[in-house]
């Protein structure tokens, strides 16, 4: 059984596609990310799966039952909002309250069940405090607890961190691991922070403009691209995508980027590999050091810009008219116009088809 | 809405066969309310009230309409809310033009308008401008003023403003409700006051480093930049004023200075009983205020809000 | 400007900027409303050069005079008037704020009235009321025939009718209001409550309610004064026939036909007293957040 399962869901608004066919399944417990760029219906396809958007066609269930039709009150889901959506004229305890309340539960039962789930969040100062006298943190805070309460099949959470600085949202992450860890949740989680995905996520859903792209775990997502969007979706700075001719033949397969040649012996292809076809040969940055470590390929490159954060240095190499980024240590005194030896860890390249964009 | 939905929450044996097109979707979304009786009622209900309300608007100026196209004789033996024999029949908006004094009132009503709406912008901004941008003895002093014209209501100050425009020989005077319409307004102080403190201090203050005086600042920076204020006032202003019955009907009595309002008002002296008549001049002056409204209609619910919330 | 120093441009610039508009505003605003004061216990005719004091003369026979307290009572009717219109306008507000086909229509449709002007509107009305008019014609077309009524002549119904026609033009001006307010209530609160299981009406209880509490407060206080100052509809439907005559009129009347401007600024001063005396109490009920 599935927690949650779309089907062939659809969503337009008149000729406007939104979410074009997706089908998608989610394992109780897991934490599923939606990961996307503005506008690729990530938070349509939450919204649909919370029934606050209607279905135009396909199908929704949710513990094995057809929700497509139901009101979001009867999915067994809870939701927290990027607003938090708080009611700005009750306490946090009636914030929390508010859905026992409305379904006429006692008065004593309501109090009771505040208390735990203010204990579990630690807000139980706060119950009494309008959301006008909390921190973003504090309210986010509250708007989970309000959606503990539902103790549902699954939690939705649309953006939830992106209202707090940078600091409190590492916090927030961390937390909201442990609550998932100790809860046992089923939570989808719509985001377009790519490091919010890699650390929550036991399973990342890469959407764009509608259609899913991959999905798989951040190791997969990050290493096995399926294709172009997905490569230069997630990782910064950004994936090298070196244009080439795929050369050789069987266990012998290398690329040729204008004249250079990059042996792949170990490569696994996904499709029949064809000689003479042109590939884009992704590989990351950190994969191209100064450390003859896994190294697997070495040339002398040009220094054309370089930035040092610290850490390590990011530098721009010239390979032959194309421009390569590498991760470099930080001690590493270099200058622009410098000729500098670079090992290429071949371990996690990608090959895509430059035609297709997608994985070869 | 109900929670009559058990029936659909049944577990399904293939989920497959679940998935539904978009026509069915749409059918079993719509048989799924229809099949909940409090759904069905207060939809009914919404769309009846809704419906109601409209007729409501709609039929009193519609049975001018209808009467403004008919003639005398027709409008007293047919019912009311009957078509016209000939909706061609421009008789009486002919004759209510000549005879209704209609534009005489028209040019009145326009100059006075002009005249009102310019220096309104023009004191409304200059007030704003010292207001937020100076301080100075007697500031808080002149807020204070303004904001206690507020609460007096003009209607009832007339007895004794009567006096006043009479004092200045203004009665029968255009000046009169000009002056009126200029001075007593505090509302539209109101407004630009709420705009300037949308407008940056740095603005000032990177013209005044490049030598402009305070007067360019106002008339370079201030002005335009108070330009949706400016919008926001002439809207409401423009409605006041085009409606207004009060003042010219206190302080412009004579004939040569009627305003659209009072022509009207004077068309049952006028006219008598000659009802198709007076509705062909009611539609006449129904019209302006329908086609603006029409297109400005949004600038016009912003303004009204506006006037009201910040007033 | 002719090398003055910043100083003394400022000091130029607020004279100039704030002469003229605080003279109009004195003129027009304070002059009058303190001569109010001053004539209401005088005898003043509106035209001898002196102006004898009488005391509180004027003020005892407004109190005692019939005539003038009926007018006063008339403004019930409106106020009646004005509560009905604001629960409708409510109504309304929150259904053009729904997903409703055709709100647009219909909120363009129930906001046009206010921008009549005022004559026009008030005697569409007059022919409307007719007789053997638009509305009885209307209602025998429904077979209704039996509600027909002298919409005008019938002093019992007559203050009703105009209430009615008062109801036509000012509902639209409630409703935007309220529509206002309403659209800058966050989607995300009814839905984060949708998710909780409130029906339409618990979402109306608990979120629209207390989020337009002030707006209601500042709309009561608007009708209030509105009813006090109706002129317009009575004036020109019925000339104040049949007990429709309203305070303002009679104010109007004691002072230009009747020439007694003592009484009448006393009269006025009472309805000064009455509006700023309920703007007092308003603002301690709702504070001054408005």
């Amino acid at each position: 059984m599935h927690a949650v399962e779309v089907k062939a869901l659809n969503k337009a608004y008149g000729k406007n596609v939104i979410i074009d066919g997706i089908g998608l399944e989610m394992e109780a417990g897991g934490f599923t990310v939606l990961l996307g760029p503005s506008g690729c219906g990530k938070s349509t396809l939450l919204r649909l799966i919370a029934g606050l958007e209607d279905v135009t066609a396909g199908g929704i269930f949710i513990g094995d039952k057809d929700v497509t039709l139901e009101d979001p009150k009867n999915r067994d889901i809870a939701m927290v909002f990027q607003s938090y959506a708080l009611f700005p004229h009750m306490t946090v305890s009636e914030n929390i309250g508010f859905g026992m309340l409305i379904n006429k539960k006692p008065k004593a039962e309501i109090e009771k069940r505040v208390k735990e789930v203010a204990q579990l969040l630690q807000i139980e100062p706060l119950l009494d405090r309008t959301p006008a006298q909390l921190s973003g943190g504090q309210r986010q805070r509250v708007a989970i607890g309000r959606a503990l309460m539902r103790n549902p099949k699954v939690f939705l959470f649309d953006e939830p961190l992106s209202n707090l600085d940078a600091k409190l949202r590492g916090e927030m992450r961390l937390e909201l691991k442990n609550l998932h860890a100790k809860l046992n949740a089923t939570i989808l989680y719509v985001t377009h922070d790519q490091i919010e995905a890699m650390t929550l996520a036991t399973k990342i859903v890469l959407l764009n403009k509608g259609e899913i792209q991959q999905i798989g775990t951040p190791y997969e997502i990050y290493n096995q691209p399926s294709n172009v969007f997905v490569a230069k979706f997630v990782g910064s700075p950004q994936i090298n995508l070196l244009k080439g001719e795929l050369m050789g033949g069987e266990g012998d397969w290398n690329v040729l980027v204008n004249d250079i040649q990059i042996p792949i012996p170990n490569y696994e292809f996904t499709k029949q590999p064809k000689k003479g076809m042109q590939v884009l040969l992704g590989i990351r940055p950190e994969h191209i050091t100064q450390s003859p470590l896994n190294s697997a390929f070495e040339t002398e490159l040009t220094v054309t810009a370089f930035e040092m954060t610290g850490s390590e240095t990011l530098a721009e190499f010239d390979m032959h008219g194309q421009p390569v980024r590498a991760k470099l240590d930080a001690n590493i005194q270099i200058k622009n116009g410098d000729n500098f030896g670079l090992h290429f860890n071949l371990q996690n390249i990608s090959l895509f088809n430059a035609e297709t964009e997608t994985r070869s | 809405m109900s929670s009559q939905q058990v029936s659909s929450m049944t577990p399904t044996a293939s989920l497959a066969s679940q998935v539904r097109t978009g026509d069915e979707i749409k059918k079993a979304r719509f048989i799924g309310k229809l099949k909940q009786p409090r759904w069905v009622f207060w939809t009914l209900f919404k769309y009846m009230t809704l419906i109601l309300a409209s007729v409501a608007v709609l039929v009193p100026p519609f049975a001018v309409l209808l009467a403004s196209f008919k003639t005398s004789k027709e409008y007293y033996t047919t019912s009311k809310v009957a078509l016209p024999e000939n909706f061609l029949n421009f008789d009486n908006y002919i004759k209510v033009f000549a005879d209704g004094n209609l534009g005489l009132a028209f040019t009145n009503t326009g100059t006075i308008l002009i005249i009102s709406l310019f220096f309104t912008v023009v004191f409304g901004t200059q007030v704003a401008y010292v207001l937020s941008r100076f301080n100075f003895k007697g500031k808080k002093l002149v807020l204070l003023a303004y904001v206690i014209a507020m609460v007096v209501p003009a209607v009832t100050t007339q007895v004794a403003t009567f006096e006043v425009i009479k004092a200045l020989n203004l009665i029968n005077h255009k000046g009169s409700v000009i002056m009126l319409y200029i001075g007593a307004d505090v509302v539209m102080i109101y407004i630009f006051l709420q705009f300037m403190k949308g407008i940056p201090l740095e603005l000032d203050e990177a013209a005044k480093i490049e030598g402009a005086s305070y007067f360019l600042i106002y008339w370079k920076i201030v002005l335009p930049l108070l330009k949706p204020a400016t919008a926001t006032v002439i809207i409401l202003r423009t409605i006041f004023i085009y409606n207004d019955f009060y003042f010219p009907l206190l302080y412009l009595p004579e004939k040569s200075q009627v305003t659209v309002s009072t022509a009207l008002y004077k068309f049952t002296s006028v006219f008598g009983t000659e009802w198709t008549t007076i509705s062909a001049g009611i539609i006449i002056i129904l019209i302006p205020s329908i086609v603006v409204f029409l297109l400005l209609q949004k600038q016009i619910y912003a303004g009204v809000t506006n006037g009201a919330v910040k007033g | 400007m002719f090398n003055l120093t910043l100083k003394q441009q400022q000091r130029i610039i607020i004279l100039a900027f704030l002469a003229i508009p605080l003279g109009l505003l004195f003129t027009f605003s304070y002059y009058p409303a303190s001569q109010l004061f001053y004539m209401s216990v005088t005898d003043w005719d509106g035209y001898a050069p002196v102006k004898n004091l009488v005391g509180l003369d004027n003020y005892q026979y407004m109190v005692e005079e019939p005539d003038i307290l009926g007018p006063l009572l008339n403004t019930l009717y409106y106020f009646v008037g004005a509560v009905i219109q604001l629960v409708l306008s409510l109504w309304f507000a929150v259904l053009v704020n729904t997903k409703l086909a055709g709100r647009n229509f219909f909120k363009t449709l129930l906001f046009i009235p206010f921008v009549l002007n005022a004559v026009a509107a008030s005697m569409v009305f007059q022919i409307f009321y007719q007789v053997d008019g638009a509305f009885d014609n209307f209602l025998a077309a429904l077979g209704l025939d039996a509600w027909i009524m002298p919409w005008l002549m019938d002093s019992d119904v007559v203050n009703w009718s105009l209430v009615g026609a008062s109801v036509w033009r000012y509902l639209g001006f409630n409703l935007i209001l309220f529509f206002g307010v309403l659209q800058s209530i966050p989607q995300d609160q009814y839905e984060a409550a949708k998710i909780e299981g409130a029906g339409e009406w618990d979402q109306f209880r608990y979120i629209t309610l207390p989020s337009i509490k002030l707006i209601i407060g500042l709309q009561v206080l608007l009708a209030f004064v509105g009813s006090l100052s109706v002129f317009e509809i009575p004036m020109i439907i019925t000339k104040g026939a049949n007990g429709t005559k309203t305070f303002v009129m009679a104010t109007l009347e004691t002072a230009f036909n009747f020439n007694d401007f003592g009484l009448a600024s006393a009269m006025a001063v009472l309805l000064l007293l009455i509006v700023v005396l309920f703007m007092i109490l308003q603002k301690v009920l709702f504070g001054d957040k408005a």
